[in-house]
């Protein structure tokens, strides 16, 4: 019987063939979406949230031009407080990266924080540089300086080495990762990058607000990240299946063995000791060590994350 | 071929009766009885009379003796690749078993020395299909027609020829041994015994086929057979089947049966001293002594075979007759690769959101690691496919040479990354960087190396694509360590370069899937002959 042989690859569309076609798609359509939103819209704003905002816009032209009690090297700073939560809004702008006007809308912006702990916006000079230490070190003791080991929220714009870093400890450190702060930071660089200081310190804390509020974030970078790592495991992992299932593996030498038919016999079997041998090996003489130093200073024990710009 | 004594028509071996068989009058015989008028029926056919007036005749003490030492069979020559298959009717019909051709042969009556032992079919045809079905229903990349139902159904059985060794091993073994062991002061002090005796060892059932037309990597897989199930040969038992003939010499795998029983003997002496003195332990890799012979005896075992044939190359399917064991050569569909990577990718994809959240400049080195890890691939596939082709000589000598200033480049340059990596050197993500460049350079020397495989096979003339696709690879780490280098702000640039090392990836992996079919399957046996031509 004579039958044709149809080489590998030509085959029929299968219902299989579609719905991988349709989640390719869908993955595709994924990927654009990310890539748009990485490129164009940073965080959600939901309209309700947007009248929100316009009342603390009213409450931060009531207090503009009030001078704030905290200095910081001859540098104007200017701090609130929520009375009812005790936490603090501070601004550092030594930069001088901000307008007074934009000054005072974003201490409206962050004062949203500090339902949840304190904020502070940290802006570096040029000249202000921080030999010896990293940005994120520097924002971490700027951090401890502001709020202790509280809960809180603090985003540094570098000029000196052109890094933005956010922040965040206690309660604000759980909702916002580090994982988050690396995303916010990944969502707000461009602006920095184009100089547009005040619209990327606003949506810091706006994004920061909006994932204390419950609400989600884009997050362009992670989708893509994980859309490409994703594709790329599946093509490894899909062959890697491939090989172990084509693996044509010898038997094991116990179950080559265990085919075969055995006799075994010992006579006048002796076990005689002949000796002791005896090898140099000196114990060693170093004494057990002390007992260790306590606990250091308190040190920052949140996180954050950050991008060049 | 046994006529039945009853209507003359045709006798078959019947699996599940273990009885000779007669379709047309439904008589059953023992193998032994039916095999004593076998040769006579033989006898009548050689005198060219009509086979239906076959008439049964018991041997005379003569031709008793000629069958003891050998048997009749009808041998079948694939024009196509020149394979031999014996068989006990008179034409052949289907695939070649060997090279998958469709064949229609007429046979020719040769004589075949006779082997000392068989073991008889167990397993049907029908097990031997559900067998497979049952396998290639995990592999779901196979290609479409290697799973139909009407491909299956070419599963010919086969009995093939095997050596079973003997191995006695007696005589006289010395040995030291350690005992207990303990400190005093500086010292550490162990007690040493020396165990004696008289050993007497002997074992039968190591295997080895002995067709060289039987790849050795199907018959390792297949077995063990059970070889305590072994009975005297009697040609009944190829009633309906078909057989190879054996064409190598014993002494060939005397050595592997030689060392596996010393090694169990070993192993035996050893629990043996525990057994008088539990705290001796005795080196088996320094007890020898004794005399060890070693006898062959040849076995026909029973294997379901099926071929599959695609181009000019050939997949082989095979099932254990007697365990049901399975080995064979999967050969994968494009479409359903790429389709199974792109289904998995969506769960993956899930998995890494709800757990990860990469930066772009992480991503770049953890790419450059994978298209490592894919050029290594790359290159271990070549490696295996020229091992396969026989194609490892060639060169030998001038790989020689270079393989050590390929080693001292290798080392340096992953010592620079490394070192570029622990450091720092000023860069804004050394470890990135370092981990990237060691990737890169691990990419470029496993370049190198698939460069001389791509070479020293197409000396052979095995052709093999996709080398272009480790040179883009290589290329784009490069760059993408570049990248990190330099640093840029913007993040489309990691996200380019981690594009660039995945398409590059893909490609190798669509490369690597293409050469799994070389892998998969293998030349027709004509090439282990003289003369013969992968294009005949």
């Amino acid at each position: 019987m004579i039958v044709r042989k149809r080489y590998i690859g030509e085959s029929k569309i299968r219902p299989a063939v579609l719905c991988g076609a349709v989640l390719s798609a869908v993955l595709i359509l994924i990927g654009i979406w990310s890539i748009s939103a990485s490129f164009g819209r940073a965080a959600v704003i939901p309209e309700a949230k947007a009248e929100e905002n316009r009342d603390f816009d009213r409450w931060s032209d009531e207090h503009y031009g009030q001078d704030f009690p905290v200095t910081r090297e001859g540098v104007p700073a200017a701090q609130q407080e929520n009375t009812e939560t005790g936490y603090q809004v501070f601004l550092f702008d030594d930069a001088d990266l901000l307008k007074p006007e934009e000054e005072t809308r974003l201490l409206a912006e962050m004062y949203k924080i500090t339902a949840y702990g304190g904020a502070a916006f940290v802006s570096v000079s040029m000249e202000g540089h921080h030999a010896g230490t990293s940005t994120k070190e520097y924002a971490q003791k700027q951090y401890l300086q502001c709020f202790g080991n509280n809960s809180g929220i603090l985003f540094m714009i570098d000029m000196s080495t052109r890094q933005l870093w956010i922040s965040a400890n206690g309660e604000v450190y759980r909702t916002v990762t580090d994982a988050y702060c690396n995303t916010i930071a990944d969502n707000v660089y461009t602006y920095a990058t184009k100089g547009a200081y005040y619209e990327c310190a606003k949506r810091v804390f706006e994004q920061a607000n909006a994932l204390l509020e419950g609400r989600k974030i884009s997050q362009p970078m992670k989708h893509i990240s994980n859309l490409l790592l994703a594709m790329a495991l599946a093509v490894v992992g899909v062959f890697g299946y491939i090989l172990f299932i084509s693996n044509k593996s010898r038997p094991s030498t116990s179950a080559v063995l265990g085919g075969t038919k055995q006799r075994h016999h010992f006579d006048n079997l002796k076990v005689v000791y002949l000796r002791t041998d005896s090898e140099y090996s000196p114990v060693s003489k170093s004494s057990g060590g002390g007992s260790g130093s306590s606990g250091g200073g308190g040190g920052f024990s949140g996180g954050g994350g950050g991008h060049s710009f | 071929m046994i006529g039945c004594p009853g209507c003359g028509a045709y006798l078959r071996f019947d699996i599940k009766s273990q009885m000779l068989k007669c379709d047309y009058c439904e008589s059953s015989y023992s193998v032994a009885e039916a095999d004593r008028f076998r040769s006579a029926s033989e006898v009548v056919l050689e005198e060219g009379e009509n086979q239906s007036s076959t008439t049964v005749e018991y041997l005379s003490d003569e031709e008793g003796r000629r069958a003891q030492n050998g048997y009749s069979l009808y041998a079948f020559s694939c024009p196509q690749c020149g394979g031999t298959i014996y068989g006990d009717c008179q034409d052949l019909t289907g695939f070649c078993s060997y090279c998958g051709s469709p064949v229609e042969l007429a046979g020719r009556l040769t004589e075949l020395e006779k082997p000392e032992c068989v073991i008889p079919f167990q397993k049907t045809k029908e097990d031997c299909k559900t067998i497979f079905s049952r396998f290639v229903r995990k592999a779901f990349f196979l290609p479409k027609e290697y799973k139909d139902a009407e491909h299956i159904d070419s599963f010919r059985g086969i009995y093939m020829p095997y050596y079973v060794y003997k191995v006695n091993q007696t005589g006289d073994f010395r040995v030291n041994g350690k005992g207990k062991s303990y400190r005093r002061g500086d010292y550490i002090y162990t007690e040493i015994y020396e165990a004696s005796g008289e050993m007497d060892s002997s074992y039968e059932g190591f295997e080895h086929d002995s067709s060289s037309t039987f790849s050795d990597d199907i018959s390792e897989s297949l077995g063990p057979f059970r070889n305590q199930d072994r009975i005297p040969f009697q040609g009944g038992y190829l009633a309906g089947f078909y057989a190879d003939a054996a064409d190598q010499k014993p002494g060939e795998f005397e050595k592997n049966a030689r060392s596996e029983a010393q090694h169990e003997t070993m192993r035996q002496v050893a629990r043996e001293v525990r057994r008088q003195n539990s705290s001796v332990s005795i080196d088996t890799k320094k007890l020898g002594g004794g005399t060890i012979t070693v006898s062959a005896e040849k076995t026909m075992y029973p294997v379901w075979f099926m071929s599959y044939r695609n181009g000019d190359r050939v997949a082989y399917a095979a099932v254990n007759g007697q365990t049901g064991k399975i080995t064979a050569d999967l050969p994968l569909d494009f479409r359903k690769f790429l389709l199974c990577a792109a289904l998995l990718t969506v769960p993956l994809y899930f998995l890494l959101e709800a757990i990860f959240t990469f930066l772009p400049t992480t991503m770049v080195p953890i790419f450059s690691v994978m298209a490592a890890i894919a050029m290594g691939m790359f290159w271990h596939q070549g490696n295996d496919i020229m091992k396969r082709d026989d194609a490892k000589h060639v060169n030998a000598k001038k790989r020689k040479k270079k393989s050590g200033a390929g080693a001292i480049v290798f080392t340096a340059v992953i010592a620079i990354g490394i070192y570029a990596a622990i450091s720092g050197m000023g860069f804004r993500h050394p470890v990135g960087f370092g981990l990237s460049a060691v990737c890169a350079c691990v990419s470029l020397v496993f370049m190198g190396m698939s460069g001389k495989c791509y070479s020293n096979l197409a000396v052979v003339g095995t052709k093999m694509s996709g080398f272009t696709a480790a040179v883009a690879t290589v290329i784009a780490v490069v760059a993408a360590t570049a990248i990190i280098l330099v640093s840029p702000v913007h993040d489309y640039w990691y996200y380019g370069a981690c594009l660039a090392v995945l398409v590059c990836i893909l490609w190798i992996f669509l490369v690597i899937a293409c050469n799994h079919n070389m892998l998969a399957t293998r030349k027709p046996v004509q090439f282990n002959k003289k003369g013969g031509d992968d294009r005949a």
